[in-house]
């Protein structure tokens, strides 16, 4: 398939990134993407305890993923995590060249992370944050729209919408997220106007993804109607239907207040349904794709589909 | 570009749909859209928001139409204003259309009727539980009809991108995109997961044959990329314009309101107020979560040929 201005950033072979999931996105996941051709990404809590000490478990993870690949990958930063210096240290002496960032003000640690010599693409769901990222000096955005897995942009803008509004607004390179799973998905992402897309709900359903068990088979067996976005009070984020969100959704219709959501959902539900299996009293980030994904597979193959199916989406556009 | 199978099933050139919008899919718009290739369709509600007077404009819409055009073009119907009456269904099947778009409400009703009547059944549906009834019910085609698209939405919010391809993987006849599509990106994005035509409404309010207020084409095309909102998400969400309404609706759902609340906010009316008087303040002004793509008012002739033109520079866009 052909090279686009993301390949040659990033110096991968082909323009797949592998979304940096919170507790899940492991230094197995992220090699296995990259030996593939594609981008992994680690995220500095993956398989972290609730307590552990995030600078020192990054570091690690990084470690590993060296030893298990010679390709590029990436770590990625949500920007209003604690310890975001010790964890931009530790990514500049691990020589790691590639950080996404997320959730948070491009204009902090945009220019701390350059000087280190990474490449930094910044995640947006709007038009406006795009230009403000590439404003902050930005190599890349990632456009992701509401059907993504996890935190949300309150504007609600799809992929479909979002995608060529961010194109027709930067000059940079826009790479789709949200709602992608197959090759349909990437040959419709290009087609919009970027030039990558970034999966993460269709790694998290793979062998080398630290995902708990019960989760990747929950994921397999959703349906088109599998997923809901809860928070419009607090954040938004999208995660399985099961028993507690189903109670959350309840409770949020009825009026709660943020102040008693917040105790209502108490700490650690998110790393309770993805690293412990809790589907029922925890919760679990997942994209809207999750219906489209009917078998767990190598990380591997994942980028294999995309890559194969890719030529054969377009030969049937012609 | 490719032909496709509606572009066979409907008798047309270039598989694009213009949405059958309440209120203001009238029939030089629908004329317009078919004698440049894609299929037009009339509301039988065009410009007439008296419930009484419907059937005659209904007729008078179609004939209009015919005279400005000998392409074939289409009715849509709501279930959910219709319901059970074919009042309005036998003036199109006497009026001779032969294609119709349905949507809100059960495909049980009525298909097996237009079908007896010769005419060609698409419904709009928005999951794919409902997309292998339309086609268990004899529907020739489906119109996906995604989270981003303008006026009545699912529950469900599955957008374009998740629904499209879904559906596509459960039934076997021909399936349209609709919901977020303004532009030959988009057109060729839905052809890539799958559908074989698109449909679009909000992209056709703004042309010159729409006979939506002018002050409202102007909302859309002023539209930025958050300018709609969902709202009445515990009645029928439907995507609108933001404004004074779309927010004070949005404060009471927040604050828990009850249906019977809701509906006393939104008093029937709003819709006319903003799509043929250009309240586009205080009336329900409904648009597709696409209208920041839409920065002009162009002829629906134009719409038609910049999709087919862009949509072979992005095919090959996609080889290089």
């Amino acid at each position: 398939m052909k090279r686009t201005r993301i390949c040659d950033l990033l110096g991968i072979e082909y323009p797949i990134i592998q979304g940096g999931m919170t507790w899940i996105a492991n230094a197995e996941l992220a090699a296995a993407v990259s030996n593939a051709g594609a981008l992994g990404l680690v995220s500095p809590n993956a398989g972290m305890k609730l307590e552990g000490n995030v600078v020192e478990h990054l570091k690690g993870e990084i470690r590993k993923a060296k030893s298990l690949t010679d390709k590029p990958f990436g770590v990625n930063l949500p920007v209003r995590i604690p310890d975001m210096k010790e964890l931009i240290d530790v990514i500049i002496e691990e020589g790691i060249k590639v950080v996404t960032t997320s959730a948070g003000d491009p204009a902090l640690y945009t220019s701390l992370l350059k000087e280190g010599g990474g490449k930094v693409l910044h995640v947006v769901a709007s038009v406006s944050h795009a230009k403000g990222a590439e404003r902050s000096g930005v190599d890349a955005v990632i456009a992701e729209g509401y059907e993504a897995g996890g935190h949300n942009g309150f504007d609600e803008l799809t992929t479909m919408v979002l995608v060529p509004q961010v194109v027709d607004a930067v000059d940079i390179p826009v790479v789709a997220a949200g709602g992608i799973a197959d090759a349909r998905g990437f040959a419709a992402a290009l087609a919009l106007g970027a030039e990558g897309v970034q999966m993460g709900t269709r790694f998290v359903a793979s062998y080398e993804c630290l995902a708990h068990p019960n989760l990747k088979e929950a994921i397999v067996k959703a349906t088109d109607t599998g997923t809901v976005i809860t928070g419009r009070k607090l954040g938004l984020a999208r995660v399985l239907k099961g028993e507690f969100t189903s109670k959350l959704v309840e409770v949020e219709s009825a009026g709660a207040s943020p102040e008693e959501l917040l105790v209502f959902i108490g700490i650690g539900r998110s790393r309770r349904g993805e690293l412990d299996g809790d589907i029922i009293d925890g919760e679990a980030y997942c994209g809207a794709v999750a219906g489209m994904i009917k078998e767990i597979i190598g990380a591997a193959d994942v980028v294999k589909s995309l890559v194969e199916g890719y030529s054969a989406v377009v030969a049937r556009l012609q | 570009m490719k032909k496709t199978r509606i572009c066979q099933l409907l008798g047309i050139e270039y598989p694009i749909i213009q949405g059958g919008m309440t209120l203001i899919a009238n029939a030089e718009l629908a004329a317009a859209v078919s004698n440049a290739g894609g299929l037009g369709i009339i509301n039988p509600s065009a410009g007439e928001p008296v419930a009484a007077k419907i059937p005659d404009n209904l007729r008078n819409q179609i004939r209009k139409a015919k005279r400005l055009t000998d392409k074939p073009f289409g009715v849509n119907f709501s279930i959910q204003l219709i319901g059970e009456d074919r009042t309005l269904i036998d003036i199109a099947i006497e009026e001779g259309v032969g294609v119709v778009t349905v949507g809100a409400g059960s495909p049980a009703l009525h298909t097996k009727y237009f079908k007896e009547h010769g005419v060609k059944v698409l419904h709009v549906l928005a999951s794919v539980r409902h997309a292998k009834r339309a086609e268990a019910e004899g529907v020739d085609a489906v119109v996906a009809e995604g989270y981003e698209s303008g006026g009545l939405n699912s529950p469900d919010e599955l957008t374009t991108f998740v629904l499209v391809p879904q559906v596509v993987d459960a039934v076997s006849i021909p399936v349209v995109a609709a919901g977020g599509i303004a532009d030959a990106r988009g057109f060729a994005a839905a052809l890539a997961l799958g559908a074989e035509g698109v449909q679009m409404g909000t992209r056709f309010v703004a042309t010159i044959e729409c006979i939506a207020n002018q002050t409202y084409k102007d909302a859309v095309v002023a539209a930025t990329d958050t300018g709609t909102v969902i709202m009445g998400r515990r009645l029928i969400p439907t995507r609108a314009l933001k404004n004074e309404l779309t927010k004070q609706v949005l404060e009471k759902e927040g604050a828990g309101a009850s249906p019977q609340d809701l509906l006393s906010v939104l008093a029937s009316g709003l819709t006319e107020a903003a799509l043929l008087r250009g309240d586009v303040v205080h009336g329900q002004a409904l648009c597709g979560a696409v209208a920041g793509m839409i920065n002009e008012i162009v002829s629906a002739g134009d719409v038609v040929k910049s999709l087919v033109e862009g949509y072979d520079k992005i095919v090959a866009g996609l080889q290089a």
